[in-house]
């Protein structure tokens, strides 16, 4: 009996030895004079090569790069880690750049190594997003996601609308042409055009040029946010959505088969056909209609609680350069903000699902076109109520005049 | 250690030994063994229980400071429309998951309990299989099932003719495809829990019935239900417990534009998307608060029911 217990103590003790030899190991490899850095990402924000190669110039310092789940959770835990031991040297931020503006001391500002000459090279108004004000840049841009609109070639061709990109892109140029083709869908092919009320009324909200709030008050986008609603709202009454969700089995379907005809969809989308199992030649991309919009698109920040901001910020230059976002485009499709890369064998690009469409110039016209809005930290949390009262009117049939009244009412109470 | 160290360099010996003998390697292994147990807690049970308290009388977006606001954000609670509405979708999933499932359980053990039934053990574990399952995996598979497009549920009732449902669209539908993934998971766990409870029932009733020509649906009726009332009624507390809480299911199913009124958000959803998606911690501490005290409301109703209204078996 005894014996047991010293031989658990002993156990223990030995482990606690081992877990503690380990660590000793870590710290004298590190203090062998390299400097160590470590970088959080979530799954598809840098590519393999850009690693390698990021690695590989540096290899005076030692870069430790992690892989974190990109759920809701990524935000929780990097705030959670501010301040803490525990916070990476950089870390990846997601295209909520908004919520960290506010909170710019607890990043290092990149002017201070020189980035501010870098500003030409990259897309405007993504550069202008990581800038706290005028003096003060919080992160580098990695990718964007600029959109363009997939049309269903069988559909197109069903209701006598063009089937080629480029009239496509020259017939439905608007907003009001984009309904028009919806109702002239419905009446030919009785197919819908639209995927749902909220996927459209979302689509809309992107292409928004106003704020949620200006100056810190809520105006919706002074009328914008009324005309998007009012848009998704005439499309659902007139029967030109299908009313499905975006994610899920359900839309993979949908896109399979055809059952609804066109989507404003980002870059990165492409994967998302691919996956979906859509034939080759099924789907084709044209530009899209309206204001240029964009959704999604990762940036690379260093921490201020890091001991060597100056080589932090050196391998976040470094990170995001032309030659990394080559890489980043080739292995994950991330779509570049260095415009060096929007060469001519970048235009050219094409992909077996499109045929030989060269798509790329529909993204870019986009990424240029975008001009930079401020948002507000509050504006995601009042977006939501509006589309969570869209759902009701797309899945219960409730009142829109109703509905608006109501996410006003909420949207209110937002602080 | 370094006070220790520091005495040896006094002349007295005596008093050391004495502190040698009372810091006994005996005495302290047990407490180093419940030791871990204790510091998790501490930080990763207590700590945050006591901050979510604090928290729930504050603003705060996860960064910034925290502004104390005192009883703000519970007048707030009180007025909340989507709070309570994610309420009654709670209960209603509870009592539509709860009630059939322990029914079916309690069918299922004491069928098992029969004697013509075969391979009992092999049966035990096939039905308990679902229990130890990932919810996740289980809940992505239901979905799947009842999609509203092209799902088996759909397909099926196409089959014989009928209209397909928008299962995960409709306010009713969804709360059952959610208690039916709850049901699919939970009846094992409370079948096992009857088997027990069935086990020590004494048999002289079952043979006295069976002499007296009670068939099984009598002996059901009549002797089991009646004897296993206590458990019964431990299985619905936690089942209320645990049915208050229902998060995943939920949120796995209407991943996106799940609202109150579209009968998907439960509490623990409503909770989870103020603080986690819209970054208010501060409200949603109180509305995990709030669900603390309905669970202290469910539980008191429960424990007055089974200590003061039903006296079962001794």
């Amino acid at each position: 009996m005894k014996l047991k217990k010293y031989g658990l103590l002993l156990g223990l003790a030995l482990s606690a030895i081992l877990v503690l030899g380990a660590c000793g190991k870590k710290n004298a490899q590190a203090s062998q004079g390299k400097v160590k850095l470590s970088i959080n990402y979530y799954n598809g924000a840098i590519s393999k090569a850009a690693m390698a190669n990021t690695k590989e110039h540096f290899s005076n310092y030692q870069l430790q790069f992690k892989q974190v789940p990109s759920n809701e959770d990524f935000d929780t835990k990097l705030k959670a880690s501010f301040g803490s031991k525990a916070a990476p040297d950089i870390t990846a931020i997601n295209n909520n750049i908004e919520d960290y503006l506010p909170y710019k001391t607890k990043f290092v500002n990149l002017t201070k190594y020189g980035t501010k000459a870098l500003g030409k090279n990259y897309v405007t108004w993504k550069w202008d997003s990581t800038f706290a004000d005028a003096d003060y840049q919080i992160a580098m841009p990695i990718d964007i996601g600029p959109k363009a609109l997939m049309f269903n070639v069988a559909n197109f061709e069903k209701a006598g609308l063009p089937t080629d990109p480029k009239a496509v892109s020259e017939s439905i140029k608007t907003e009001e042409d984009y309904m028009k083709a919806a109702a002239q869908m419905k009446e030919k092919a009785n197919l819908p055009m639209f995927l749902s009320a909220v996927a459209l009324f979302e689509d809309r909200e992107q292409k928004m040029t106003k704020g949620i709030f200006e100056g810190g008050k809520l105006t919706l986008g002074d009328g914008q946010l009324k005309e998007a609603w009012d848009f998704a709202v005439q499309a659902y009454q007139k029967g030109y959505t299908l009313g499905i969700k975006a994610g899920g089995a359900d839309n993979a379907n949908a896109q399979q088969k055809g059952l609804y005809s066109a989507m404003n969809k980002a870059s990165w989308a492409i994967a998302d056909l691919e996956e979906n199992g859509t034939k080759p030649g099924t789907w084709l991309i044209a530009k899209a209609p309206g204001q240029p919009s964009n959704t999604g698109g990762s940036y690379l920040a260093v921490l201020k609680t890091t001991s060597h901001p100056k080589e932090a910020a050196e391998v976040v230059r470094y990170l995001t350069n032309e030659k990394n976002q080559r890489a980043n485009f080739k292995e994950l499709s991330l779509f570049p903000t260095h415009k060096a890369v929007y060469d001519d064998a970048f235009m050219k690009t094409t992909n077996k699902l499109f045929g030989d469409e060269q798509y790329n110039p529909y993204f870019v016209d986009a990424a240029n076109a975008m001009k930079y809005k401020k948002s507000d930290p509050r504006s995601g949390t009042v977006q939501r109520i509006f589309e969570d009262q869209m759902q009701l009117i797309q899945d219960q049939n409730k009142n829109p005049d109703q509905a608006w009244a109501d996410a006003i009412k909420k949207a209110k109470t937002i602080d | 250690m370094e006070v220790s160290d520091h005495k040896t360099d006094l002349p007295t010996a005596a008093p050391k030994q004495r502190r040698r003998a009372r810091f006994s390697l005996e005495k302290a292994t047990p407490y180093l063994a419940i030791a871990p147990f204790y510091l998790l807690f501490l930080v990763f049970g207590l700590f945050p229980i006591l901050f979510s308290g604090y928290l729930a009388l504050s603003k705060w977006d996860g960064i910034g400071q925290i502004q104390f606001t005192g009883w703000t954000n519970l007048q707030r609670l009180a007025q909340d429309t989507d709070f309570w509405l994610s309420l009654k979708n709670t209960v209603l999933i509870w009592a539509l998951g709860t009630f059939p499932m322990l029914f079916l359980a309690l069918v299922l053990a004491f069928m098992l309990s029969l004697k013509m039934f075969k391979h009992k053990e092999t049966l035990k574990a096939l039905l308990f299989l679902p229990n130890i399952t990932s919810v996740v995996a289980i809940t992505i598979l239901f979905g799947l099932i009842f999609s509203n497009l092209d799902g088996l549920a759909n397909g099926l009732l196409h089959l014989v003719g009928l209209k397909s449902i928008n299962w995960l669209t409709s306010p009713n539908w969804v709360r059952v495809v959610i208690a039916s993934v709850n049901i699919w998971q939970y009846t094992g766990y409370n079948m096992i829990i009857y088997l027990t409870g069935i086990a020590r029932i004494s048999k002289d009733y079952n043979e006295a019935a069976q002499m007296d020509g009670a068939n099984n649906r009598q002996i059901f009726w009549k002797i089991t239900v009646p004897q296993l009332k206590p458990i019964i009624l431990f299985t619905v507390m936690m089942s209320t417990i645990g049915g208050l809480q229902v998060f995943s299911e939920a949120q796995v199913l209407v991943p996106s534009g799940a609202t109150p009124q579209g009968g998907a958000m439960t509490i623990v959803y409503y909770l989870y998307n103020t603080a986690f998606t819209n970054h208010q911690f501060g409200y949603g501490s109180t509305i995990a608060w709030g669900l603390v005290a309905l669970i202290v409301l469910f539980s008191a109703l429960n424990w007055y029911i089974t200590t003061k209204r039903i006296q079962g078996v001794k």
